[in-house]
Formats: structure tokens, sequence, C-alpha cells
């Protein structure tokens, strides 16, 4: 079966190199959001300044230190949870809480690596012992480079360009008689759509790494542990192929499988934040939006490659992502068969 | 070789197959032949296990049921649609069908080249389908039935959009596999080069078998008289009323088992002809007396 499959997703690989829009929607436009779009609201760097919080619990002393020590930006935390909601909304890199009796602490946001190590150096040449950091969890709603946003909007039109790029090859396929054709060899008839589910599959994963990595390029990308980046991917991939296959057997024919997959596929992107962030949709459609996978695709994708969290942050839209997938296989599975009766 | 037993299927209220029944002999050729909707693709889409029948059974090469997987290695079939992907090369077709029965490596270069060259693509094998004249994918298609060098080989309409040329070379080819021990069920509407390959041939008409055996005694059985056509050289006047057929203007058709007999007595009596053709009765004229009515499409 995995050679069936493997023999089979390699001709649609075959299929796709000479698939011009295919090769446009699934590898070049995705691109362009990610650059383009990023670019156009201001590709400006972090921040010069490294913001913090200072929580000062009886060592005013230290705190006016912490307050002229140049490259930071220190703002006076009413509490510690005050402190902590800051750093996660990301208007800090870090809280810094001054003990009675000289004790410093040090919570920041692992995702914030660079600022939160600057922090440290600058507090121990304040005299006091390095701190140790403890980790703050970041929140998933916040890019703090506009490419951050960029590049998953990015990832969700891979997604999105894969899924209907390869709905269409396949009804082309089914048109043209192909898969009663592929019935006479000795292979599964499940062979065949999973085939086609590979491809995409593939194709969507090869996409995303290669955003991640221009993500990266673009300082936009704070992985964590890489399980996290890993499981988002996966999943986003996993529900694109299934809905890949869905759309493919709304409609006979190459034309009317084009708009059904396009129509979905835009409507989804619209509703989720993909064209527009979803903080300039109306309420509306922003709580609709809730359900669009590829919403969920792209919080998972962010949360996991933009902000690191780590993957018990990402389990939940990965599991939506993959659940979606899983049914849509399923359903899309039953039309074919119901239709090749 | 080949067992097919009481094979029924419909389409709906469309009768396709009503009890279809019969056998191949290893190495055999055999010829399903009828007209446009007899039912010649629906037998081989049974055969190749792309339809599961109605009732009947199947065997192939003592394997059970085409529809199983096993039972499809020992089958390649050159469907009447043509099935390519355009948008790849020749070449690309043929090593796909043959990865998907199982052969790769050195094997499938060897298959894939043999193959393409076997139906005369040799030198265009890095062309892309989409490129190709109806003749050349039609022999692609074949080709794509043969890399995987099956024992049992459905070909439908293989003749289809064939120049003259070509015709002539798939043939001859088709000898070749016969030769070679290759059993070949070769449906077709047109009987000419069926009747060239065939050992045996089964005449079907609105889903059944009619008449079932070697085209000789098919031909000395039902063929009846040879059909002659005379032109004169200038309308007859005065035909003997004892002469067959019809006279139009300074053409004369009849059918006759001894045309030389009517020939010559004309001749003798001082008639000039232009010209004279006999056809001697073939599997048309066989279709023709065992249904009353012309082979259709
Ligand atoms: N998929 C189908 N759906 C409905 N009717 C069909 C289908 N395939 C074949 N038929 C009908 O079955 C009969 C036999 O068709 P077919 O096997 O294609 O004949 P042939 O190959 O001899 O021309 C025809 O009447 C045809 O209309
Ligand atoms: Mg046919």
């Amino acid at each position: 079966m995995i050679r069936a499959v493997a023999i089979l997703a390699g001709k649609d690989f075959a299929l796709l190199w000479r698939d011009r829009p295919a090769l446009f929607w699934t590898f070049v436009f995705p691109v362009l959001v990610a650059v383009v779009i990023g670019a156009m609201f201001g590709g400006a760097p972090a921040p010069a300044l490294v913001p913090v919080q200072v929580l000062d619990q009886g060592d005013a002393g230290r705190a006016r230190m912490l307050d002229e020590l140049p490259g930071i930006q220190a703002v006076r935390a009413e509490n510690e949870q005050a402190g902590e909601a800051a750093v996660r909304a990301g208007r800090a890199a870090a809280l810094v809480v001054l003990r009675p009796g000289g004790a410093v602490e040090l919570r920041g946001d692992l995702a914030r690596r660079g600022e939160v190590e600057l922090l440290r150096a600058l507090v121990a040449g304040m005299g006091a012992a390095k701190p140790a950091i403890t980790a703050i969890a970041g929140g998933a709603d916040r890019p703090r480079t506009p490419f951050e946003r960029s590049v998953a909007a990015g990832m969700a039109w891979a997604l999105i360009g894969a899924a209907a790029s390869f709905a269409l090859s396949l009804a082309r396929e089914a048109q043209a008689g192909l898969f009663v054709r592929l019935r006479a060899a000795p292979i599964a008839r499940l062979d065949v759509l999973l085939g086609k589910a590979a491809a995409c599959w593939l194709a969507c994963l090869g996409e995303l790494l290669l955003l991640a990595l221009l993500g990266a390029a673009l300082g936009a990308m704070r992985p964590g542990e890489m399980l996290a980046p890993a499981m988002a991917i996966a999943a986003a991939a996993s529900c694109f192929a299934g809905l890949m296959l869905l759309t493919s057997q709304l409609g006979d024919g190459e034309m009317k499988v084009a708009a059904s997959a396009w129509g979905l596929m835009l409507v989804l992107a619209l509703f989720g934040g993909a064209i527009l962030p979803p903080a300039m949709l109306p309420e509306w459609m922003q709580s609709i939006g809730q359900a669009s996978p590829v919403r969920w695709a792209m919080q998972a994708l962010e949360a996991a490659l933009g902000s690191g969290q780590g993957w018990r942050d990402v389990a939940r839209p990965s599991a939506m992502l993959a659940a979606t997938g899983a049914i849509a296989f399923a359903l899309g599975w039953a039309l074919f068969l119901r239709r090749a009766r | 070789m080949i067992q097919v037993r009481s094979l029924h299927k419909s389409f709906g209220a469309q009768v396709a197959l009503d009890n279809l029944s019969f056998d191949v002999d290893a190495g055999e050729s055999f010829g399903l032949l009828g007209p446009v909707g007899a039912g010649k693709t629906t037998a081989l889409h049974l055969l190749a296990g792309l339809l599961a029948p109605d009732s009947g059974e199947i065997t192939i090469d003592d394997a059970p049921d085409p529809t199983r997987p096993a039972t499809r290695r020992h089958i390649g079939i050159a469907t009447q649609a043509l099935t390519l992907y355009e948008d790849l090369t020749a070449e690309q077709n043929a090593r796909f069908f043959g990865r998907l029965y199982g052969i790769s490596g050195a094997k499938l270069d060897q298959h894939a080249s043999w193959a393409l060259e076997f139906v005369g693509l040799g030198e265009r094998r890095g062309e892309l389908v989409r490129s190709f004249s109806g003749g050349m994918a039609r022999r692609l298609n074949l080709a794509c039935a043969l890399v995987h060098n099956p024992p049992v080989l459905l070909l439908d309409e293989p003749m289809a959009g064939i120049d003259a040329q070509s015709r002539a070379l798939l043939l001859e080819n088709f000898r070749h596999l016969k030769a070679h021990g290759r059993t070949i069920i070769y449906a077709s509407h047109e009987f000419g080069d069926a009747e060239a390959l065939c050992d045996r041939v089964a005449l079907l008409a609105e889903g059944r078998i009619i008449a079932l055996d070697t085209v000789e005694d098919l031909v000395a059985g039902y063929g009846g008289p040879a059909q002659v056509t005379v032109e004169f050289a200038s309308p007859p006047v005065d035909m003997p009323a004892d002469m067959p057929g019809d006279v139009e203007g300074a053409t004369w058709r009849f059918f006759s088992e001894d045309p030389l007999a009517y020939l010559s007595q004309l001749s003798a009596e001082g008639m000039a002809f232009a010209s004279v053709r006999v056809d001697a009765p073939g599997l048309h004229s066989v279709f023709q007396s065992l249904t009353g009515r012309g082979q259709g499409g």
C-alpha cells in the first residue's frame, strides 16, 4: 500500500511540475504574501529599546538604576500579576522583580530571548548576581514584527493554494477517465486517493518549511521546542489535504471543482483572517472565523513558530486541524465511492 | 486461460450484457465483435475488474474474480477511451503504469523502452502526450497496457484513429505477441483486422453472443454468397432474363456462390466489362445474415 501511494504521489509531483497555475498558487503566491504584505506594513525590526516591567518590592535604589540603564525602557508594574500580563500581551519582554534585601528575579518571555538576555546582562552589571530567568509563556495573538503576521498569512495561502490546486488536478484526472483506468492496476482504490492526499500533504509541508525559513530570515520566527512546530505543520497540512479531497468531490469536472474548491477556500480564508487580519474584520465575521480551519492553522503556526510556544499550547488547534482533515477525508472518500457506482 | 460464465451486467434499466459465457485458451486470439453498444467495452471492463458483474463468474489464468488486485496482475488492458496523463511524457506514462504493477529498477527501464519501441514511439518517448496525434496516443495507450508484460491482453478498439501505416505495424505486433504466447481478447466494431488476427470470434449483439466459432467456420456457415459488382463498358441493352441481381445504369450487382458462370455466359454473348469486383463473404456478411441488418456504427 505504501509503495502504491508513493508511486501515485510521485506521479502527482511530476504533474505538479508541469502545472504552472498550481505551482504559482502553491509555492510563489504564499511567498509573495509573506514578503510583500509584511513589507507594506513596514518591516520594522524589533524595537530599539527593550521594554521591561519593573516591580519594586522595597529596593527603590535599584529601581531607579534600572530606569536609567541604556537600552531599556522600564515601566513600573502594579503587582506581579499585572507585570506578567504585560509580558504575556507583548508589551514587555520581561518582568524584573526587586525583592526586599537585594534579590532580583527575572521573568521573561523566552520567545524574546535576545531581549531577555540583554536585560539579564544589564541587571548583572548593576552589581546583583546574574539572575536566573523564569519563563513566562507569551500570548498567541501578538505579532511583534509585521512579518510575523504576514508569514502566517503566507502559510495560510500555501495551504489554500495547495488544497485548491490538488483538488483541481484530482478532478482533471477523474474527468480523463484515469481513475477508471487505475482501477485495472493491482492497487486498492483507497490508494489512489491516499496518493493524491499524500502529494498535497507533502507540498504543504515543503512550502510551510520554506516559509518558516523565510520567516526566520526576516526575523519573524522564534520557535521554542521543535515538537510544537512539527505538530502544527503536520496537522495543518493534514487538514488541508483532507479538505482538498472533500472539495474535489463537490462537483463533476474540472470547472465545477475549480469553483467549489476556490470558493470554499476563499471563504475560509476571508473569515479565518488570511485576507485581512482578524482585528480588521467586523465582530460577526471574527466570531464566525473562529470556526475556520484557516484561523486554526494560522493560530497554531504563529504560536509554534512565532511565539515559541510549547507543544501543549498548540495541541488544541493541532488536534482540531487533524480531526477536520480526517473527517473531510472520510467524507470525500464516501462521496468518491458513491460517485464511482 | 480465461473462463467467463453467465455474466450479467445492467446499467439501470439498460441491459449491457445478458448471459455472456465463453472460454479462451492460452495463447489464443479471441475476437469480441459487434456494433457500437453491443456490450464489448462492458465485457472487457468486467474482465479487467474495472466493473463488478451483477452475476456470473470470471476466471483468468486460474485466478478468480478480477476485481481482486492479485488477479489483475495477469491482465493488461488498452481501454477504448484513451487514459493517459497528457502533461507527462510518453515515457513517464509508460513507467508510471509499469510501477503500478510492481516493476522497478532496471527491469522497468527495459520494459518501458521495449513497450515504447514496440508501438513505434521510441523516438518520441520524451515528448508530452499533449502534443501527440490521436493515433500516437492510441499507440501509447497500448504500450501502457503492455509494459508489465501480462499474459492476458484486453484490447478495446485498438485500431481506433490509427492511420493505415501504423495499422499494419500494429497488426504485425499483435501477431508477434500472439506468437509469443500472449492470450489476446480483441474487441472491435470493425471486423477486418479481427478477421486477420483472431483464431476465434464471438459476435455480440445487444449484450448476447449470437455466434462463436473460427472465422472460417462462421463464414462457411453463415457467410452466404459472394457479392459481385460489375461495371459494363456501356449500359447493357438486352440483359438475359435468367441473370440474378439488379442493373442500375452500367452497374450490375448480384450475389452468387459461382459468379464466374454468369460472367462467362455474358462474355460469350459479347458484353464488355469495364470492371468486375467480387467481395468474398466475411464476418460482415455473417453478422448481416444472423441479425438481418448491417453492423451499424
Ligand atoms: N456507464 C454506463 N452507464 C450506462 N449505460 C452504459 C454504461 N456503459 C455502457 N452502457 C450501455 O451499455 C451498452 C453497452 O455498451 P458498451 O459496452 O460500451 O458497448 P460497445 O463497447 O460494444 O460499444 C450500451 O447500450 C451502453 O449505452
Ligand atoms: Mg466499446
